[in-house]
C-alpha cells in the first residue's frame, strides 16, 4: 500500500470527530497516508504529495449502511410500491414461495454495489439471499462490506393464500450453511485489505430454529469479534407465530437461545408490542434489547412505502438501544434514509420536529454504526481511523444556502450530491460514478434480468400471480412500439 | 410557421386518452411552436428537427401549485429540528420571513427558485410573494409558465413575545392599495410573455385579512371570472383556533361567507382542520363544504413533514371530492420528492395502508388535477392541442433502473435530478440536464443566495459544535 499523503484542500466543512463526538470545522481540511487518516484540522502543516480539491463540498465520513439485500433489491423497488397482503397485515413477505432474486443474481449484486457506492455508502452489511460467494464482487467494488451466508431451517409460505406460514428446507441444511460461513470465514474474513468482514447472516426469527440460534450463538462465544445479523419483529405474523410457539417475544426468544449483545444486529424490529400495528399485551421487549446492548438497525423506507413508521426512533434512542439505519431493498440512497428516518420519527412522535434531529440520524449513520459492527476506526474523521471519505457537493440548488451541513446532509442534500468517495485511502468514486463498475452496462443487464424476473413472476408468488396481478400498473398501458 | 419538433426514441411515454393518463411504450410527442400537435405511435409529416429522448420517459411537466417567494430559502439546512412548544411545535416564530431580505434579494431569490424548479422537471407554478415587479419579472424571464400573487394582509402575527398569539394591525387600506396594486399589474403584464406570466390575488392567512379585506377581493373574483385567488388556511391549530374564537366558525366558513370559495379559489395546506389529530376542536365539517364549493386544496407535504404533520389523509379529501394539487411551498424544491412524501404519508394517515395514496393519485395531483384547480385546459397532460411544457426523465442510471412502470418510478425512486430535459412552452430550457442559463449565471447565483444566507443571523443552534 502507498505511503504516500494525500490532502484534501479547499473544503466549505469538514465534520471532525473526537471522542465519539463529532464536530464541525469550516473550511478545514483532512489528510490521509495510505488507508489511515493523519490529520484533521483547519490547516495541516506537513509535506503531501498529493492534493484533492474539494470544491467547497462537505468532508464527511463515509455512511455506514447496516441492512441491504444486495441479490435483488432492485427488483422490488417497482413492484412493492402501492401494494400489500391484507392478510399479513399489509406485509408482503409470506405470499412469495421463493425469493425472486434467483435469476442473474450477478448483475443485480453489481448493479447494487454500484448504487451504494454511488450514493455515499462506504461500508454495508448484505444481508441474505446473497451469491455463494460474494466476496469477490464485493471486494472489487473497492467498498467495505460485511457479508455471511444466509441461513435457515424454514422459509414463508402461504399454501392457501390466505394463512402465513412456512415451509422446511431440506433437514440439515441450515446447519450445512452455517457451517460452509464459518469456513468462508477462516479462508476470506479480512481478503481485499481488510475490506471484507465474515459475519453469521440468520434470515429471521421465525425461520431459525432453536438448535440453529444456539448453534450460531455456539460460534460467537469462541469468537469474540464474530458479528451476527436476523430479521427480528418485522411483521406481526411473525410476532405471533413466535409468541404462539415459544410463549415469548421474538427478542426475548432470540436471548434465549444466545442470540443477543453488542455483536448481534435485530433488523428492523418494528412491531414491539406496543406498535400501532401491534395489539398484543406482553412483555417488555425494549428493554431486554437495550438491556442486552444488541443493536437495531431501522430501515425506515423499506417500511415506510407501506405507511408504516418505526415507533419510534427517538423512544429507542431514549431506551438506550444503538440503532444503525440500513437502506434495505428501496433506492439505495443512505442521505435519503436519513431524512425518512428523522421525519417518520417526528411524526410517529405525534408532531414533535424536535425529535431525531438531524444529529441523531446522523450519528446512526456513522459513529453508532460504526460501535454496531465493531468498528472505533470507521465512522469518523479522526487521526488514526481509516480513510473512508465522502464528499458532498454543496454548489448547488438542492444544498444552497447552507447554514448547518448536517442539516443540509440530511434534509437537503441526495445521494447524487455525492461526487466523490475514498474507501480505505483508494478514490473509488469520482465525479459520482463508481470507478471500477460500469453503469452503462449494469443498467443494460439489469434491465434484462428484471424482464425475465417479471415472466417468471407466476412461479414465484403463490397464488400464481402475474406480476401485472399482483402490482397493477399506474395507468392503462399501450405497447406502440 | 413554426418550427415542427418530433421527440422520438421514447421509453415510455405518459400519453392522455379519454380523461386519464395511459403509458405508451415507445411512440413519439411532436409540437409545432408553442402547441402539441400530436401524440402516438409514429408522426407521419415532415418534421423540422427531432429530439433524442435517449430511451427516457416523455410526460407533462409538472404544475407546483404553492411556491412561497417569502424568505423561505433561507430556511433550508436552518429552521428543521425546530419547534415553539407554546404554539404546538409551529416553526413562525424562527422562520426567515420578507422582512429579513431586501427586494434586490427576493429578486435573486426569485430566479433562483425558477432554475431550481425547471431543472427538476417542474413547468408551471403559482407562486405567492411580495408586491415587486423585479420578482415577477424575474419569474417571468426564467422562462416558467408563472401565475404570480403579490400577498394582501392588513394584520401581522408577532414573533416578538413567542408564548402568546399576538398579532399588529397593519397601516390602513395596507391590504386594500396590495389588491389595487395587484389589479394594475394584472392589466399590465396580460399580454406580455406570451400569455405564460398571470397575475392573481394572494391573501396571506385567513388570521391576517380582515372581513373588509377578504369581501373586497371576494368582489374581485365575481368581477372577473377569470381571476384566481390563493390564500394561506388552516395553516396551523393557532389560526383555526383564533378564527374560531373571533367568528365562532371555522377557516373555510368563514371563508366561504366572505366570498372567498369556488373553483377560482385555492386553499394552501388546509392541514389542521376540525378533526386532524392535533387539532381537537370539534366544529363544523369543513371538508364537504370546501368540496361543495369545488375550491381546491394544495398540499406542501415536506413543510409540514418535517415537522412530523401529515395531511389527514389526501386519500379522504380526494374521495370527499376536493380537486387537490401539490405545492413544494419552496424550502424542498424537487416536485418528485414531494409525491413520493405526499403517497407515504398518506398511506401511514389511513391507518398504514399501503393500498391508499398510490402513485397514479398523487402524479395526477401533480399534472391533471393542478391544472383543474388553475381552471386551464390546456396543461398537465400530453395531447394533441396542448401546450408543449414537456419533460424528460432519464433512467438509465442507478435511481430508475430496472423500469417496470414510469409512473411508479417517478413517485418512488427517482428525483429531480433525474429530469434530462425541460419543455415550456415549446422552448427548449434545459438539453441533456444542461440548463439554457449559463453555468456562471449559476455560479453567480447560488454565491448570491449564499450571500445572503450568511448575513441573515439565525439564533438556532447547530447540530455539532463548530471548532
Amino acid at each position: 500500500m502507498s505511503k504516500d499523503i494525500t490532502l484534501i484542500k479547499n473544503a466549505s466543512y469538514v465534520i471532525g470527530c473526537e471522542k465519539d463526538k463529532h464536530y464541525i470545522i469550516p473550511d478545514g481540511e483532512v489528510a490521509f497516508q495510505g488507508d489511515t487518516i493523519i490529520y484533521v484540522g483547519h490547516c495541516y502543516e506537513g509535506e503531501a504529495q498529493h492534493y484533492i480539491d474539494a470544491k467547497r463540498a462537505i468532508i464527511s465520513p463515509g455512511f455506514i449502511n447496516l441492512h441491504v439485500h444486495l441479490g435483488g433489491c432492485c427488483m422490488e423497488r417497482n413492484i412493492l410500491p402501492d401494494t400489500g397482503t391484507p392478510y399479513h397485515y399489509m406485509s408482503g413477505l409470506f405470499r412469495m414461495k421463493k425469493p425472486l432474486e434467483e435469476i442473474h443474481q450477478d448483475i443485480m449484486y453489481q448493479f447494487s454495489i454500484g448504487e451504494l457506492l454511488s450514493k455515499g455508502t462506504t461500508t454495508v452489511f448484505q444481508q441474505g439471499f446473497g451469491l455463494d460467494e460474494a466476496v469477490d464482487p464485493l471486494g472489487e467494488s473497492g467498498i467495505r462490506a460485511i457479508y455471511g451466508q444466509m441461513c435457515a431451517d424454514t422459509r414463508f409460505c402461504c399454501e392457501n393464500g390466505f394463512r402465513a406460514g412456512y415451509s422446511s428446507k431440506p433437514e440439515g441444511t441450515a446447519i450445512k450453511n452455517l457451517e460452509e460461513n464459518m469456513y468462508l470465514r477462516k479462508r476470506r474474513n479480512g481478503s481485499y485489505d481488510g475490506r471484507i468482514t465474515i459475519a453469521i447472516d440468520l434470515h429471521a426469527a421465525d425461520t431459525c430454529s432453536p438448535e440453529l440460534l444456539e448453534e450460531a450463538a455456539r460460534y460467537m462465544k469462541e469468537d469474540k469479534d464474530l458479528l451476527c445479523c436476523i430479521h427480528a419483529a418485522q411483521s406481526i405474523n411473525e410476532y405471533m407465530y413466535i409468541l404462539r410457539t415459544y410463549g415469548m417475544t421474538p427478542a426475548d426468544y432470540l436471548h434465549e437461545h444466545g442470540i443477543y449483545g453488542p455483536n448481534v444486529h435485530y433488523g428492523h424490529y418494528y412491531y414491539p408490542s406496543g406498535h400501532t400495528l401491534n395489539t398484543v399485551k406482553y412483555g417488555d421487549e425494549l428493554h431486554t434489547i437495550a438491556k442486552d446492548h444488541t443493536n437495531v438497525i431501522h430501515c425506515p423506507l423499506s417500511f415506510g412505502r407501506r405507511g408504516m413508521f418505526l415507533e419510534s426512533f427517538q423512544k429507542y434512542k431514549n431506551l438506550g438501544i444503538n440503532l444503525g439505519i440500513g437502506t434495505d431493498t428501496m433506492p439505495l440512497d443512505i442521505l435519503m434514509e436519513m431524512r425518512y428516518a428523522s421525519v417518520f420519527c417526528k411524526i410517529a412522535e405525534g408532531g414533535d420536529p424536535t425529535a431525531a434531529s438531524a444529529g441523531e440520524v446522523f450519528n446512526a449513520v456513522t459513529i453508532n454504526g460504526a460501535k454496531a459492527i465493531h468498528r472505533p476506526d470507521l465512522g469518523r474523521l479522526e487521526p488514526g481511523c481509516k480513510a473512508d471519505i465522502v464528499f458532498i457537493d454543496t454548489q448547488n440548488f438542492e444544498c444552497i444556502p447552507v447554514k448547518d451541513p448536517i442539516k443540509t446532509i440530511v434534509y437537503n442534500a441526495t445521494g447524487d450530491n455525492v461526487v466523490r468517495t475514498i474507501i480505505n485511502g483508494e478514490e473509488i468514486v469520482s465525479e459520482g460514478r463508481p470507478n471500477r463498475l460500469d453503469m452503462e452496462r449494469l443498467v443494460y443487464e439489469v434491465q434484462e434480468a428484471f424482464n425475465l424476473t417479471a415472466e417468471g413472476y407466476p412461479k414465484a408468488h403463490s397464488m400464481g400471480w402475474s406480476i401485472d396481478e399482483f402490482s397493477p400498473m399506474t395507468y392503462k398501458v399501450k405497447n406502440i412500439s | 410557421m413554426c418550427k415542427v419538433t418530433a421527440i422520438k426514441n421514447a421509453s415510455y411515454i405518459i400519453g392522455y386518452e379519454n380523461g386519464s393518463h395511459v403509458i405508451y411504450k415507445g411512440g413519439e410527442v411532436v409540437y409545432q411552436g408553442d402547441q402539441i400537435i400530436y401524440v402516438g405511435e409514429k408522426y407521419e409529416h415532415k418534421v423540422d428537427q427531432i429530439l433524442d429522448a435517449r430511451q427516457g420517459i416523455v410526460a407533462p411537466g409538472m404544475i407546483d401549485l404553492h411556491v412561497d417567494m417569502d424568505a423561505l430559502l433561507l430556511e433550508k439546512s436552518t429552521i428543521e429540528d425546530v419547534g415553539n412548544p407554546f404554539h404546538f411545535m409551529d416553526d413562525f416564530y424562527d422562520r426567515p420571513t420578507a422582512e429579513d431580505v431586501s427586494e434586490d434579494e427576493q429578486c435573486d431569490m426569485a430566479e433562483f427558485i425558477a432554475c431550481e424548479l425547471i431543472s427538476k422537471g417542474v413547468t408551471c407554478i403559482y407562486a405567492k410573494g411580495i408586491l415587486s415587479e423585479g420578482v415577477i419579472r424575474k419569474l417571468a424571464d426564467s422562462g416558467i409558465r408563472v401565475i404570480y400573487a403579490p400577498v394582501a394582509y392588513d394584520s401581522q402575527k408577532l414573533k416578538k413575545n413567542r408564548k402568546a398569539l399576538l398579532y399588529r394591525k397593519m397601516p390602513e387600506n395596507h391590504g386594500k392599495d396590495i389588491l389595487e396594486k395587484t389589479m394594475t399589474l394584472r392589466k399590465k403584464y396580460c399580454n406580455e410573455y406570451d400569455g405564460r406570466l398571470e397575475i392573481a390575488v394572494g391573501l396571506k392567512t385567513t388570521d391576517t385579512c380582515s372581513r373588509e379585506l377578504l369581501h373586497q377581493a371576494g368582489e374581485l373574483l365575481k368581477e372577473d371570472s377569470s381571476l384566481k385567488l390563493s390564500i394561506g388556511a388552516a395553516q396551523t391549530v393557532d389560526e383555526f383556533v383564533e378564527i374560531a374564537y373571533r367568528y365562532g366558525i371555522t377557516p373555510a366558513e368563514y371563508l366561504h361567507d366572505c366570498g372567498i370559495y369556488g373553483p377560482q379559489v385555492q386553499y394552501v395546506d388546509y392541514i389542521m382542520r376540525s378533526g386532524h389529530h392535533m387539532n381537537t376542536m370539534i366544529l363544523g365539517d369543513e371538508l364537504s363544504l370546501i368540496a361543495q364549493d369545488k375550491t381546491s386544496v394544495v398540499h406542501c407535504p415536506w413543510r409540514y413533514g418535517r415537522r412530523g404533520i401529515v395531511l389527514e389523509s389526501f386519500e379522504k379529501y380526494h374521495d370527499m371530492g376536493i380537486c387537490m394539487g401539490i405545492g413544494t411551498g419552496s424550502s424542498s424544491l424537487d416536485m418528485m420528492l414531494e409525491m413520493r412524501y405526499a403517497a407515504i404519508f398518506c398511506k401511514y394517515a389511513e391507518n398504514i395502508n399501503p393500498l391508499k395514496g398510490t402513485a397514479g393519485m398523487i402524479y395526477n395531483a401533480a399534472t391533471t388535477e393542478a391544472a383543474k384547480a388553475l381552471q386551464k385546459k390546456d396543461i398537465g397532460r400530453l395531447e394533441a392541442g396542448c401546450k408543449a411544457d414537456i419533460i424528460i426523465v432519464d433512467i438509465k442510471n442507478y435511481d430508475c433502473s430496472p423500469m417496470r412502470d414510469p409512473v411508479k418510478t417517478m413517485v418512488y425512486t427517482a428525483t429531480g435530478k433525474n429530469v434530462s430535459h425541460v419543455i415550456i412552452d415549446g422552448k427548449l430550457i434545459v438539453e441533456e440536464k444542461k440548463p439554457k442559463w449559463e453555468d456562471n449565471k449559476r455560479r453567480e447565483l447560488l454565491d448570491k443566495i449564499q450571500r445572503v444566507d450568511d448575513a441573515y443571523a439565525s439564533h438556532i443552534a447547530m447540530t455539532f459544535p463548530i471548532r
